[in-house]
């Protein structure tokens, strides 16, 4: 196990409870921490962890200028670096009920396919993704892209196949690096920001209009 | 004649105005986003040149903003829209399509169907409008609903927005309805009447996409109601993931951002790079292990190809010389010596011959000794079973060997001169 967790984290992998079960439930002992963080040492690297208790990966132990750079490059280049898995998962969220992108949700092919076939939007917003999908192409029926699409997530890390036969998929910790760059973007830039803007009376505006209605419209 | 150098003269301004805007695309490219001012004497040149066709209109003093039919091409082809774009209506469309309908009709009527070429293409340019606008509506709305937020930025500007856009919809769809109405009257009409061209125009450019146009419009309908009570649950995460997809959304032409990055940001920004491992086995070692590994080694390598020697170049072949002609080969002076000898034991009769007294002038030419030549000819004779005979010198003490001082060949009195040759 000591070796196998090793070549993972080398591999470039993060170590979640969904993708890598044995290798977290070693991880997750101290002395086999100490183990692993003294072993990275040697590569100039350490073990560390996607917020307090995220996926284990393999970071440098001191941002040096190269890692700056790499990090500043993968802002610059955001629309190829994060933009497909942003767009990717936030079709899955609005295909799937619920979704939250929460490490461990399961993803149902069979449910995101009926959603994105009942809505002719979905279903638009799905082809112009064929153009990043891996191994798309626009001809695909949906079914084709919509797994081309949760092949793609699963072969970059961000999903796994938790049941071939139901074709239900499961989202992995490696979704919480996303989330870190988009808490960090929401501090440092204006393209995304936490603060709403008096949510409490635009949910009154909101519940009055749907009484003005007398229709919520559908 | 006439029209051809009219088309010729239409193409060039056309080249020339796309060309302007080629050259000054960055120009153009900055105020899509807002307005423009000159600045550096390169791009006022560029400004001045847009201002002189029209591509950028004065807004102020110093500030020019785009043409609104260039931007509204633009917006189509990028799916940029503003907030509050508002849908294209196509009433005026149907209205003016039903009146050339009745005036094409009134043509007929009349008799006087010179006119009729011309309305029918005003008829079919208004159907294509009416197609185009409504395809540009319906994208319009696909991307205004794309994401949790639009393309707005708060949730009350949202619900402003989600107002705006089922008002847009439920109009849209009434006139979805009227169009439906024209398109079958049409149906029925054009039949009777034998407008069997203008029948084809409505029904394959409008009346076979309407129900697809019914469900995306009722879909986008069920879509803004929805969002109207599910926007306000919406968690901080999701709330920046939507906000994230809504700003690649809105804009398409940036790549992302320059944010100021140092050493102390979080290491979770760092995507690890992947250390390649690929363990070499230490073959001398010969590891119990490993075996298997190396023989799959070997069994990959590629298969050893004998190096096959490089093809002759192929040549022309061609016939040098027909039969077996026997090719005469000059003979050495002491072959000839040989020779002479033989034909003299065979001319001179019983005759032996000293080696030692043949032609000693050309040997001397030739510089051929005594030696030499005796040895040679001792074997030469044996070789060709002439019997000959050595003078043997007397022995001597101190010789281990018998010497000879000459070669004597002897008379051939039975060897015929065909044995010989032989």
């Amino acid at each position: 196990m000591k070796s196998q967790t090793n070549y993972c984290l080398l591999a470039g992998n993060y170590i979640c409870p969904i993708a890598f079960p044995q290798e977290y439930d070693y991880l997750l002992d101290e002395a086999n921490r100490s183990y692993t963080n003294e072993w990275l040492g040697g590569l100039d690297m350490r073990l560390a962890r996607v917020g307090v208790d995220g996926a284990f990966f393999m970071a440098p132990v001191v941002l040096q200028p190269q890692h700056v750079t790499k990090i500043r490059d993968d802002i610059l280049r955001y629309r190829d670096t994060y933009g497909p898995y942003l767009q990717m998962l936030q079709l899955i969220r609005e295909g799937s009920p619920d979704f939250t992108f929460t490490p461990g949700e399961f993803v149902s092919l069979a449910t995101l396919m009926q959603s994105v076939s009942e809505s002719a939007t979905l279903d638009s917003r799905l082809r112009s993704m064929a153009l990043f999908i891996r191994d798309a192409q626009q001809r695909f029926n949906q079914r084709e892209l919509i797994k081309k699409l949760l092949d793609h997530l699963k072969a970059d890390g961000y999903l796994i196949l938790a049941n071939a036969t139901s074709e239900i998929y499961q989202l992995t910790g490696k979704v919480d690096q996303i989330k870190s760059v988009l808490h960090y973007l929401a501090e440092n830039s204006e393209i995304v920001s936490t603060v709403e803007d008096d949510p409490k009376d635009a949910a009154s505006d909101l519940f009055d209009e749907a009484v003005a209605n007398g229709n919520s419209g559908t | 004649m006439a029209t051809a150098g009219r088309r010729t003269d239409t193409k060039t301004q056309v080249q020339r105005l796309l060309g302007l805007l080629n050259k000054h695309s960055d120009v153009v490219s900055d105020s899509l986003t807002g307005s423009v001012e000159p600045q550096e004497k390169a791009y006022s040149a560029a400004v001045d040149a847009l201002v002189g066709i029209n591509a950028l209109l004065p807004l102020e003093e110093g500030i020019y903003h785009l043409n609104p039919r260039i931007r509204s091409y633009l917006s189509e082809q990028m799916a940029q829209y503003s907030a509050f774009q508002a849908l294209t209506r196509i009433s005026d469309q149907i209205h003016s399509a039903r009146s050339k309908w009745l005036e094409m009709l009134a043509i007929k009527h009349s008799g006087d169907l010179r006119d009729m070429q011309v309305m029918e293409d005003s008829f079919t340019l208004t159907v294509t409008e009416i197609h185009h606008f409504m395809t540009q509506n319906l994208l319009l709305l696909s991307t205004q609903i794309a994401t949790d937020f639009g393309n707005v930025k708060t949730l009350r500007a949202k619900l402003q927005q989600n107002k705006f856009y089922a008002d847009g919809v439920r109009k849209l769809s009434m006139e979805l309805e009227q169009l439906e109405a024209f398109c079958n009257d049409m149906d029925k009409d054009s039949l009777g009447k034998g407008f069997y061209y203008v029948r084809q125009i409505v029904n394959t450019r409008i009346r076979s996409r309407l129900p697809e146009w019914f469900t995306r419009v009722n879909d986008v309908q069920a879509t803004i109601s929805r969002k109207l009570f599910e926007s306000k649950e919406l968690e901080v995460d999701v709330l920046l993931w939507s906000q994230s997809v809504l700003w690649l959304t809105r804009n398409p032409t940036l790549n992302g951002l320059d944010v100021a990055v140092d050493e102390k940001c979080p290491a979770d920004l760092c995507i690890p790079t992947p250390i390649k491992v690929r363990p070499q086995l230490d073959v001398m070692a010969r590891p119990v292990a490993g075996i298997d590994v190396i023989a799959a080694a070997v069994a990959r390598l590629p298969k050893v190809v004998e190096a096959s020697a490089a093809p002759e170049p192929k040549v022309i072949q061609k016939v040098l010389r027909r039969g077996n002609s026997i090719e005469e080969v000059a003979l050495l002076p002491e072959e000839e010596m040989i020779e002479d000898l033989k034909q003299a034991l065979l001319t001179q009769g019983h005759t032996e011959i000293s080696g030692l007294a043949w032609q000693p002038d050309k040997r001397a030419v030739h510089g051929i000794n005594d030696e030499s030549w005796l040895l040679f000819l001792a074997s030469q004779l044996a070789l060709q079973q002439i019997p000959f005979t050595f003078s043997m010198l007397p022995r001597e003490k101190g010789w281990t060997n018998d010497r000879y001082s000459d070669v004597v060949a002897q008379p051939l009195p039975f060897v015929s001169e065909l044995e010989l040759s032989s």
